[in-house]
């Protein structure tokens, strides 16, 4: 589904990602491990198509089609989803109105019909509960006024509503307590589907208790220097990420 | 600010003399004393204390909290099941009455040992009396500094990284103010028995706590004592810490209360302050959003009555790019009850994409009472989101109107919307135990019943 | 018993009985400000004495005044002795003769807000034999409104039809030493409109000055009166969507609103007055001084506006609520562009008992354009259980704009019920990028983050006017995200 090959990418003339290698197959949840300046959510905004980072070498497809000829737009339409690490406010825009327009922008691209008032409501309501959303929040603008734990569930929500191919989930579980993160978790898991795969991207150990992945990669100083099985997470969560540089100097 | 030469600091400067500047923290003692000496009592002309009647504390003369040892059970009736606990009366650790917590460090600061005085040295009292205070800009907050100088016990809690503790950790402070205090009173100057409870949480990297303060008097009849506590918090990368505040002192007690949260990146710093007791009470809060993505929220219920006067004054510094913080602070007045609210949101240059918000809505059940709102933003940023708004208003007749046409009773109906009113602020406990107290809490209040122990 | 300052006042204000001599016969007056110009307009327009002496007054009060400085903007000192201050209208030959002698960025603006060429025409000042349907559209809508007994007019109609009324309440809401602009207005207001609505009379439609003939071309001073009597309505809306230019930098308009018991009046507002090019050369100074005055119990006016005109921008549409139980309400949209300056806001002054307003103000910058709101609520002591509602949003659209708010509460009864929100927030890459992520194409995005901001006014609006405002919002703020 997802082929990410020696993929390079530079921000104001940093390089950040060093040649990342990633497939996913649809069905499969993989965790991108790694500290803070790893990359991790370069590598999240670069999938999404933000514009603020120039790849420089290596390439990106989903389902074979080459993503970086697409606008951000369009990869959503194509089926990406990107949780925020940092949800935006959007004030005075409706929540479920927004949802509405969005759902209804990639029914319009991919050729179906635009669902009325109606379907969409139920549909929202449905997904809300599936994800332990409260309906008041529906009614707030976009993340306005959201705590930090709201947002991070209302990621969640737009992921259930949008119905992803494939979802990339960028540090969804910084700030969340035991409780909020079991709910993102149960979310996750309840939109775990053979035609669907997720990247779970995380600093912790801890949320890959709740959502158990196929395969888990470290990322370190822009490059993914080892990939393997859940029980890596936990070997990392013992050791640390220090334990990788040597790993780093072999890759 | 007055200055040293002040006669009213005096006894304080005389605690201090007489207790020294040992231990661990003996350097930052000696320094909290002088800045609080150079610094004195506010005057009126300082912002943040001026509407604050220190004179009644100031006139008294401070003596100890005395060594007074609980009855046995004595401090049950505050305890919460499923729960560790740790508690103090009259500022000093009763070994007898705790369950301290297991896995984690906590100890009683008048004993430290090992890495406890590691810790001791590292955090307690490294940002509360420095830079980062309640006062006017960034001077000395004064009381924090004497509970820095004069604390005699407290409690610090080092929770590992990576750990999640499943139970909250309580912390009780009880005060049983002796009888002859009281009996002072009659004589030149009135004596008042002061203790000074302090709190050092350093949360680990990823790690997980919930705390719960509670501040009560063994007798809720007694009569002035003062306490003056002071809690710091040092939430690490990506913890989340929560922490609840109960203060049910008294009706004649005076708390001057101080606390200070410094939340790293990605982590969450959570804080809920219920104030119900005490004649004169402060609740400073001062949170610095010092990582990217440091989330705090700080919510506050006050319910006052009779002549019970509550300030609090908060200061949130955001400091990094996509800091958060929330505030919602509700009161309700009745009496000729006095509140204020001074709250002041700082976003510095640096913290691009800050995400601020502050709400203070007050609810004067009387004529006679006054509540004081004062939301201040100064903001150096200039892609941020800062919202800030403030209510002072009574029960809305039209919904009071409306009930009373369904058939309920006026004073019925009045209960509910009240109750309505300050349940946003206590319905966000998420311990079940705590929730029921505080529910039980409120309804007493509400209807005029002073209560004692815990409601559950 | 008048006291000695009285009689010396009113002993200089007839100096002018004896003064001077004016040339009716002149079409333009030669520029400057003197009692001279004040007697030749006043004579072109065949006004009574008592208004000659009105006029006359606040000049002289005029001249002792200096001109504010508090706001927060900027601008070149205005030469007012270099202003021509009476013309009579254009005669056809001067003015353009097609289309084809217009401005073309302003023809390409008509054409985006979809208007239709004749009107283009009439806006542009173009000359046109033909007449246009508008006149006999206004022609038989008069005819209807006289058959109620509602008076609209325009100024100088009513001060020779309706002298009493124009007497009566000329200057009872904005004193015509009010403040400098205003002074200046009262001394030499050129024309405007007048509305009067009897008693228990609601206006089956939008009042518009579109619609009154003659209304395009009122000049710099403008002056209107709207009176709502005991338990009328009246929506009265002002300005047009287009860009409106004009040579007259500097204006100084005054409206003054008078409602009554149970009266309500909603005055709707689209300004969009050329604002200079980019560098904010040759744009139009708007000074304005607004105020209506809920006399009556009960009674209620609201203030709504959409200002995306002016080089610069000073105007503060204000409600007196003397009337116990009386309502005001202000709602609106200010964005400054490029180099655009507003500084706008209201005030509420609460004088009878349980008086509410609500004041909602949406400030959006964008280039280098600066935005200051500023209100002030008062509640006055006699004003019992009075409410105010306030809600200031700021915008941001890029990183060389500015947005201020300067709330001003004084509350001197302690019944008072006080709420107030704010907010500055900034739409920029993060936002837009987040509705790209969400399938939502940039055009739409900008359109429903803009459209989002400014709900709360734009619901305030006549449905076809609030249409139009949402479009041209879009095309003021074109090019300035993204």
């Amino acid at each position: 589904m997802l082929r990410v090959s020696d993929l390079h990418a530079k921000v104001e003339e940093q390089e950040i990602l060093k040649g990342v290698d990633l497939e996913v197959k649809a069905g499969e949840v993989h965790a991108v491990m790694g500290p803070n300046g790893s990359g991790k959510s370069t590598l999240a905004q670069v999938l999404a198509g933000k514009e603020d980072y120039e790849i420089t070498a290596g390439s990106l497809e989903l389902d074979g089609e080459d993503l970086q000829e697409m606008a951000p737009e369009e990869r959503a339409h194509a089926g990406l989803f990107l949780a925020f690490q940092y949800p935006v406010e959007i004030p005075g825009v409706g929540n479920s109105y927004f949802l509405k327009a969005a759902v209804n922008a990639n029914r319009k691209a991919r050729g179906e019909s635009e669902l009325d008032a109606m379907d969409f409501l139920k549909l929202l309501r449905e997904r809300a509960t599936l994800v332990d959303v409260d309906e008041a929040l529906l009614r707030r603008p976009v993340n306005d006024g959201f705590s930090g734990g709201e947002k991070k569930r209302n990621e969640i929500l737009q992921m259930a509503v949008l119905e992803p191919r494939l979802a990339v989930l960028d540090e969804t579980d910084s700030g969340l307590d035991i409780d909020a993160l079991k709910t993102v978790a149960a979310g996750v898991n309840a939109l775990r589907a053979e035609n669907r795969a997720f990247v779970v991207i995380t600093h912790y150990q801890r949320l890959l208790n709740y959502i158990v992945p196929d395969h888990v990669h470290v990322l370190l100083d822009g490059r993914i220097v080892r990939s393997g099985g859940s029980e890596l997470a936990h070997e990392l969560e013992e050791k640390g990420y220090g334990g990788f540089d040597g790993a780093r100097a072999e890759a | 600010m007055t200055t040293g030469a002040d006669t009213r600091t005096g006894p304080y400067l005389e605690l201090f003399a007489g207790r020294g500047a040992g231990g661990p923290v003996g350097a930052r003692r000696q320094q909290a004393i002088e800045r609080f000496e150079a610094a004195g009592f506010p005057g009126s002309r300082d912002e943040e204390w001026r509407q604050t009647n220190l004179g009644p504390i100031l006139r008294a003369r401070p003596v100890p909290a005395s060594g007074q040892v609980l009855g046995d059970g004595g401090a049950l009736p505050f305890l919460y099941p499923d729960c560790d606990s740790m508690v103090f009366v009259n500022g000093r650790y009763a070994p007898a009455a705790s369950s301290p917590p297991e896995g984690v460090t906590a100890f009683s600061l008048a004993d430290p040992a090992g890495a406890g005085a590691d810790l001791l040295a590292e955090h307690l009292g490294a940002s509360v009396d420095g830079r980062a205070s309640c006062s006017a800009d960034a001077g000395v907050h004064p009381f924090a500094a004497l509970n820095t100088a004069l604390f005699e016990d407290g409690v610090a809690l080092g929770i590992p990284a990576g750990a999640a503790l499943e139970r909250p950790i309580q912390v009780l402070w009880l005060s049983a103010p002796s009888a002859d205090a009281a009996a002072a009173e009659g004589g030149a100057q009135a004596s008042i028995e002061v203790s000074f409870p302090r709190l050092l949480v350093v949360a680990g990297e990823n790690s997980q706590a919930s705390v719960i303060e509670t501040f009560a008097a063994a007798d809720p009849a007694a009569g002035g004592y003062f306490v003056c506590p002071a809690a710091e918090f040092v939430c690490g990368a990506g913890s989340v810490v929560r922490h609840t505040r109960l203060q049910a002192d008294a009706a004649g007690a005076f708390h001057l209360g101080f606390q200070h949260a410094r939340v790293d990146r990605s982590a969450a710093f959570d804080s809920s302050s219920l104030a119900f007791g005490g004649a004169l009470v402060r609740n400073d809060t001062v949170a610095l959003l010092d990582g990217e993505g440091a989330d705090c929220t700080l919510d506050g219920l006050y319910v006052l009555d009779g002549s019970q006067f509550t300030g609090n004054h908060m200061r949130v510094e955001h400091r990094q790019p996509h800091t958060t913080s929330h505030q919602l602070y509700k009161g309700v007045l009745d009496g000729q009850a006095r509140s204020v609210f001074n709250g002041r949101i700082y976003v510095h240059q640096a913290a691009q994409k800050t995400d601020a918000k502050q709400t203070n809505r007050n609810l004067l059940l009387s004529k006679a009472a006054l509540a004081n709102s004062n939301p201040q933003l100064e903001i150096f940023a200039d892609d941020v989101r800062c919202t800030h708004g403030s209510t002072i208003g009574r029960l809305d007749e039209e919904a009071l109107f409306y009930l009373r046409a369904r058939g309920i009773g006026f004073e019925e109906a009045h209960g509910m919307l009240v109750h309505a009113f300050a349940r946003e602020v206590t319905d966000k406990a998420t311990f079940e135990p705590l929730r029921r107290d505080l529910e039980a809490r409120l309804f007493a209040s509400l209807n005029g019943v002073r209560s004692n122990g815990q409601g559950g | 018993m008048p006291t000695a300052t009285d009689t010396i006042e009113a002993l200089t204000e007839r100096d002018y009985e004896y003064g001077f001599v004016t040339d009716v016969e002149q079409d333009t007056a030669p520029p400057g400000l003197s009692e001279e110009i004040i007697a030749f307009i006043s004579a072109k327009k065949n006004e009574p004495q008592w208004l000659l002496d009105w006029r006359l007054q606040a000049y002289r009060g005029w001249l002792k005044m200096a001109e504010p400085t508090w706001a927060n903007v900027r601008y070149e000192p205005v030469d007012y002795q270099s202003i021509c201050y009476y013309a009579a209208p254009k005669s056809d030959d001067d003015r353009p003769k097609s289309l084809d002698e217009i401005d073309p960025e302003i023809l390409a603006t008509y054409e985006k807000l979809g208007i239709p060429l004749k009107e283009q025409e009439m806006l542009a000042g173009v000359a046109v034999d033909a007449v246009f349907d508008s006149v006999s559209v206004a022609t038989t809508f008069r005819e209807k409104l006289a058959e109620l007994g509602v008076i609209f007019c325009s100024f100088s109609e009513a001060v020779q039809d309706h002298p009493e009324l124009v007497r009566k309440y000329l200057g009872t809401v904005v004193p015509r030493r009010d403040n400098f602009f205003a002074a200046l207005n009262s001394a030499v207001f050129s024309d405007g409109s007048f509305v009067y609505i009897p008693k228990g009379v609601r206006c089956p439609m939008e009042l518009s000055t579109y619609f009154r003939i003659n209304a395009m071309n009122t000049g710099q001073f403008e002056r209107t009166l709207i009176i709502a009597d005991e338990g009328s309505y009246v929506s009265y809306l002002e300005g047009c969507t287009a860009p409106m230019r004009d040579e007259n930098q500097l204006h100084a308009a005054v409206v003054e609103l008078v409602a009554h018991e149970d009266a309500q009046i909603k005055y709707s507002t689209v300004q969009n007055w050329y604002p200079g090019d980019k560098e904010g050369v040759g744009g139009i100074y708007n000074f304005v001084t607004k105020r209506g005055l809920c006399e009556g119990r009960r009674s209620k006016i609201s203030w709504t506006q959409v200002e995306t005109g002016s080089a610069v921008t000073w105007k503060y549409p204000s409600c007196i609520l003397r009337g116990d139980d009386s309502v005001g309400e202000f709602y609106s949209v200010a964005v400054s562009n490029n180099r655009q300056q507003a500084d706008t806001g209201t005030k509420m002054i609460h004088v009878g008992k349980r008086t509410s307003s609500t004041i909602i103000s949406k400030g959006i910058s964008a280039g280098e354009g600066q935005n200051t709101y500023r209100g002030s609520v008062r509640i006055l002591r006699s004003a019992e259980d009075a409410r105010n509602f306030s809600q200031c949003d700021s915008m941001l659209i890029g990183d060389r704009c500015g947005a201020h708010t300067f709330p001003y509460i004084d509350v001197a009864n302690p019944t008072a019920q006080m709420e107030h929100e704010a907010s500055t927030s900034k739409i920029g890459e993060d936002q837009i990028f987040y509705c790209n992520q969400r399938g939502i194409d940039t055009e739409d995005a900008v359109s429903m983050i803009v459209n989002g901001f400014c709900k709360e006014v734009f619901r305030e609006l006549p449905m076809e006017f609030a249409v139009e405002a949402q479009k041209l919002l879009e095309v003021s703020l074109e090019g300035s995200v993204g």
